[in-house]
């Protein structure tokens, strides 16, 4: 842990954020101790940097949010925000904030909420003006800025909500759990303005319990249990499984599925196999949209929130960047394609293959695991979150595809 | 249907909203204005003012010449001299002069322009916060429900309505004259505005203040129009600006409460306070908007009260045929006397001065007490620090006796049995000389247990006047009309009253007392208009700091315990008056000297409390401007200075905790 925690201290750029062994302890009405919420947490955010804080409930996410916001106090340790107290007026005006619930003033409609906030920031008349009204058709609550808040849906409460968060243009945003609530629309929305504003060399704190959101967006994440950090790093470092390789390709049939497993076995020496083979499978979110998508096509009328519009321009890089912007995205947004064939869990006859490679790495031929047989099993329901954008794998052994193709083999034999 | 209403209406709001329809629509309201001003100074009837009655000539038909007020009552003496006929003509003409100048100022053209004048500023306001249509909705509404009122014979509810209509315009048009100076983007004036919207549409609210617009439209029916003029009106200002006080502080209290500790309980208050704001800009825009709200809602009813006081002024008073004409001819009428010199008026008053005691002879009589008493029981009242001395004394039973004598000396002195006479003195009355308008002699007279009854004949003598008789029932305020000459060069005036008839030598029959207070001397030193804009500001000083006291007590409790604290606080300032008058026979000392502990903490826990409050209470604007005393600027400064100097030290304390306070909870599992 103690190296985790220095890896910890390792931002990008400048630290926007400094949370050194911070514990906050909860105490009652009577000074007993309550909990402990956080537990000597150190951290550090650099400039632009989109930075997860991950874990159950319960774990000391939020607590820490608040404690980085002013709202709490911490017991021990220290919190700097652009190198300040989190309680300067300075400090917040570079800030914004979306609660893990949307806390509004219900008696406001949407148009009202975002020029209270507005004002509290002390913006003109005619950039408030421009700013709610481009903030109204991203979230899509342009059509029902005139309702009172408190009608509202807890999704579109969301999406209002979102809003007054970015109504400064902030420097550094902090989002807990930002897609709570929210129609997988919604959700990719809040991903791609997240993404955007990151390009745009926004630094952007994202606390979620849904590790798929925050896999598809942070450069760099901790994880918190019990109020202590139990795993830090890069999303590579991670997430990538360093004793697997995932191969696609268009469809094949079983007997050159078969001959591949052969190669691979016999250039593993009996040692490595084909685990497990799937048809793709389109997640339920891709067709989810692509439903909502032909609906719009048809002019077919909703009375909640509408699909959003484009990120705000305000919130977007300067006009000229735009193309740069969107080329830089169309690469590393996140792909909403159907997924292709993922290393899901294999089932059935499978199961004896995988538990024969779990035995270890090194094992006899008569351990060896069975030649493989064809199947077209449907990989089970959890895979599904599997079937996020594609991170680039890095130290993948090349020779196998190589041979595969006919080219040179550089695979050495065990 | 609904949707074309709609439409339409939204038609004419754009249109009322528009630039050239405001110009156009103010340039109509200002022709009428003229053109009735022009109008009215054409076709205006001049009066003639009222003719003192000659020697031995009839009253003159067409302005009957009333009696002035020491005579009207009284017999003049048989063997009055010369010069004191001379004076009490003096007196005549001086009341003459205060009846003329209220049946001119009744008849003044420049009274109608100025009221022409602001009905056309309120309906340029109206044109220009966009509520012209609103207005003549609000009136086509009045009118129908009118029309159907009537055809359902119910009389009652035709004022009542209008009532509603006009309270419910006037309080519309405040609210967005308020909204629209609290645009601006700035955290203080954002939060103000905010918690003006939410008082507006929240139902706590808008229950509140419905309830004070229906309270004071019902008001009227609650009248009696058989009992006196000056009663009715004393009871639409009693009622209509006291219980509006009181409905308003409990609604700017509540709302201040709710406001803050609804938002921390239900989290609102997290987004606001992550934005740039500091915790006393927080406070203080929660405060500005209470108090703007509180202000817009004071005008309102001061408005409504003023205006039905007005209405009530034109009515018949008791013994009258016709407004200001008494049935007698003979002038104004008691009721009506009354109603425009003591209520309708501000008035500043000199009560009767306490009596001078002679110490040396005070303190022979204590020791004569203290002897008298030591007859009985020897120990009484001996020294402590030698108690073997027979000749000793308690200084503090000593002091003790004092007070008890000073208070039954100065009781006797207010008291007269029958055929006694008293002279009271009325200092420091140099200014009442100077305006030289006739004083207003009050006084109350109580005697055994004030049988309505029983009436007692008492003889006043002024300086440089004849002595007069005067009627007087028990237990009730009686007044008197004095011309100012009895005032002399050192600002003092001297009465000398007799208990019974002094003309016929026939005493009282019993002795009588003026009550504590019961005697004082008054003299008009400014409008009641003028008097009534001090009062509602006193009343906005007041509310202002309860507010405060409400937000202090929201920055660390939760709704229900800053509920009680402020409520509380609310109470014991109200009540603060009658609290020192408790004191006064609530003694933690008797007469032996000795001290009963509990007593003496709860006597001095509650005089902390009443002084703490004594700034508060000190001001009693609702009982002066029933009673048509002047409230003077140097107690509205006083007042001012203490509530400002007590509310800075409450916001400077609520700052410092609301900065130190967590405003997040644990919310873990």
């Amino acid at each position: 842990m103690a190296d985790l925690q220095g890896s910890a201290n390792q931002s990008a750029g400048a630290p926007i954020v400094t949370v050194q062994r911070v514990s906050k302890l909860f105490k009652d009405f009577w000074m007993r101790d309550r909990a402990r919420a956080v537990d000597g947490v150190s951290f550090e955010i650099g400039q632009g940097e989109i930075f997860g804080l991950l874990g159950p409930n319960g774990s000391g996410k939020s607590t820490t949010i608040k404690m980085i916001l002013g709202l709490l106090k911490p017991t021990s340790g220290r919190i700097a925000l652009f190198g300040k107290s989190p309680n300067e007026v300075d400090t917040k005006r570079r800030i914004g904030y979306l609660p893990e619930e949307s806390y509004l003033y219900g008696f406001l409609n949407a148009r009202e909420t975002l020029e209270y906030y507005a004002k509290l920031f002390e913006i003109d008349y005619r950039t408030r003006t421009k700013r709610i009204d481009e903030l109204l058709d991203m979230v899509g609550l342009s059509g029902a800025q005139y309702r009172s808040v408190r009608e509202y849906s807890k999704g579109m409460q969301r999406r209002i909500g979102l809003a007054q968060a970015l109504i400064n243009d902030p420097d550094f945003l902090i989002l807990d759990e930002p897609t709570t609530g929210l129609d997988p629309i919604g959700t990719r929305q809040v991903k791609d303005l997240i993404l955007e504003l990151g390009r745009r060399g926004k630094t952007v704190l994202l606390s979620s319990h849904l590790l798929a959101d925050v896999e598809d967006c942070v450069s760099r994440m901790v994880i918190l249990y019990g109020g202590k950090i139990r795993a830090e790093g890069s999303c590579d470092e991670l997430l990538t499984k360093q004793d697997r390789t995932h191969i696609e390709v268009d469809p094949i049939d079983d007997e050159a599925i078969a001959e591949i497993d052969a190669v691979i076995r016999r250039r593993s020496n009996g040692d490595r196999a084909i685990l497990r083979v799937a048809k793709p499978r389109q997640s339920l979110e891709s067709l989810f949209l692509e439903i909502v998508e032909r609906a719009k096509v048809e002019n077919t009328s909703t009375s909640g929130a509408q699909n959003g519009g484009q990120t705000a321009s305000f919130l977007k890089a300067a006009e000229g960047e735009d193309l740069i912007a969107e080329l830089v995205s169309a690469k590393a947004a996140p792909v909403y394609e159907p997924a292709a064939v993922t290393p899901a869990a294999p089932t059935g006859p499978d199961n004896s293959v995988l538990d024969s490679l779990l035995s270890g790495a090194s094992k006899s031929a008569a351990d060896a695991p069975a030649p493989y047989t064809p199947s077209t099993s449907i990989p089970k329901p959890g895979a599904a979150n599997q079937t996020g954008p594609q991170k680039p794998v890095e130290n993948v052994d090349t020779s196998i595809i190589d041979s595969l193709l006919g080219g040179d083999s550089n695979g050495k034999k065990a | 249907m609904y949707q074309w209403v709609l439409r339409q209406w939204q038609m004419l709001d754009r249109l009322a909203q528009s630039r050239i329809f405001k110009i156009i629509a103010s340039c109509v309201v200002i022709l009428a204005a003229v053109a009735y001003i022009g109008v009215y100074a054409l076709n205006r009837q001049s009066i003639a003012p009222i003719q003192a009655p000659a020697a031995d000539s009839a009253p003159a038909p067409t302005a009957p010449a009333p009696a002035a007020a020491p005579t009207d009552a009284g017999k003049p003496a048989d063997g009055a001299s010369a010069a004191e006929e001379s004076a009490d003509d003096v007196g005549m003409k001086s009341s003459l002069r205060a009846i003329n100048d209220i049946m001119k100022a009744r008849n003044d053209p420049t009274r109608v322009a100025v009221m022409v004048a602001e009905i056309a500023g309120l309906l340029l306001v109206v044109i220009w916060l966009g509520l012209t249509f609103m207005y003549l909705g609000l009136a086509i509404l009045g009118i129908l429900a009118y029309f159907i009122a009537m055809w359902l014979h119910i009389p009652v509810a035709g004022p009542l309505i209008g009532g509603v209509i006009v309270l419910s315009a006037a309080f519309t048009a405040l609210i967005s004259g308020l909204r629209m100076l609290l645009s601006g983007s700035n955290p203080v004036i954002a939060i103000a505005r905010n918690v003006l919207t939410e008082s507006i549409r929240m139902k706590a609210s808008l229950v509140f203040m419905i309830l004070l617009v229906f309270m004071l439209a019902c008001l009227p029916q609650w009248l009696d129009e058989h009992s006196p003029l000056r009663y009715r009106v004393q009871t639409v200002l009693q009622f209509g600006t006291g219980m509006s006080f009181w409905i308003i502080a409990l609604l700017t209290m509540l709302l201040t409460l709710s406001s803050i500790c609804f938002e921390q309980r239900d989290k609102v208050i997290w987004q606001t306070m992550t934005k740039p704001v500091q915790p006393w800009q927080y406070l203080l825009g929660k405060w500005v908007g209470v108090v703007g709200l509180a202000g817009v809602l004071l005008i309102v009813c001061a408005s409504g009260v003023f205006l039905f006081t007005e209405y009530l002024r034109g009515q018949t008073a008791i013994n009258e045929v016709s407004p200001y004409v008494s049935a007698d001819g003979q002038g104004l009428t008691e009721d009506r006397k009354v109603l425009e010199t003591q209520i309708l008026v501000a008035r500043d008053s000199v009560r009767a001065a306490p009596p001078v005691f002679d110490e040396t002879k005070l303190s022979n009589t204590i020791n004569d007490f203290i002897a008298k008493e030591r007859k009985s029981n020897p120990d009484f009242a001996l020294d402590p620090r030698n108690p073997a001395d027979p000749n000793g004394i308690d200084p503090n039973v000593r002091e003790k006796v004092r007070e008890d004598l000073t208070k039954v000396y100065t009781e006797m002195f207010r008291t007269l049995e029958p055929a006694e006479s008293e002279t009271y003195e009325f200092k420091g009355m140099q200014a009442a000389k100077v305006i030289g308008m006739p004083l207003v002699l009050k006084f109350r007279v109580d005697s055994g247990s004030n049988r309505p009854d029983e009436v007692f004949k008492l003889t006043f003598a002024f300086n440089h006047m004849v002595p007069f008789v005067k009627e007087v029932v028990l237990g009730q305020d009686m007044v008197l009309l004095i011309p100012p000459d009895v005032i002399d060069d050192n600002g003092d005036a001297l009465v000398t009253i007799t208990n019974g008839d002094m003309f016929t030598k026939i005493p009282g029959t019993a002795s009588m007392m003026f009550p504590k207070g019961g005697l004082e001397l008054s003299y008009p030193v400014a409008s009641y208009r003028e008097n009534y804009i001090r009062v509602m500001f006193v009343l906005w000083i007041k509310l202002a700091f309860l507010v405060m006291v409400a937000i202090f007590c929201a920055t660390f409790m939760s709704f229900p315990v800053a509920c009680l604290v402020t409520l509380g606080v609310f109470f014991s300032a109200e009540t603060t008056t009658f609290l020192f008058n408790a004191l006064d026979y609530y003694d933690a000392v008797d007469q032996e000297g000795n001290i009963a502990i509990a007593k003496l903490v709860i006597r001095s826990i509650s005089l902390g409390v009443a002084y703490l409050f004594k700034a508060y209470a000190d001001l009693k604007p609702v009982e002066r401007l029933v009673e048509g005393e002047l409230v003077p600027m140097r107690d509205v400064a006083i007042g001012l200075l203490g509530l400002s100097v007590a509310s800075g030290f409450l916001f400077a304390s609520a700052s410092f905790i609301f900065r130190r306070r967590e405003l997040a909870t644990y919310s873990g599992q």
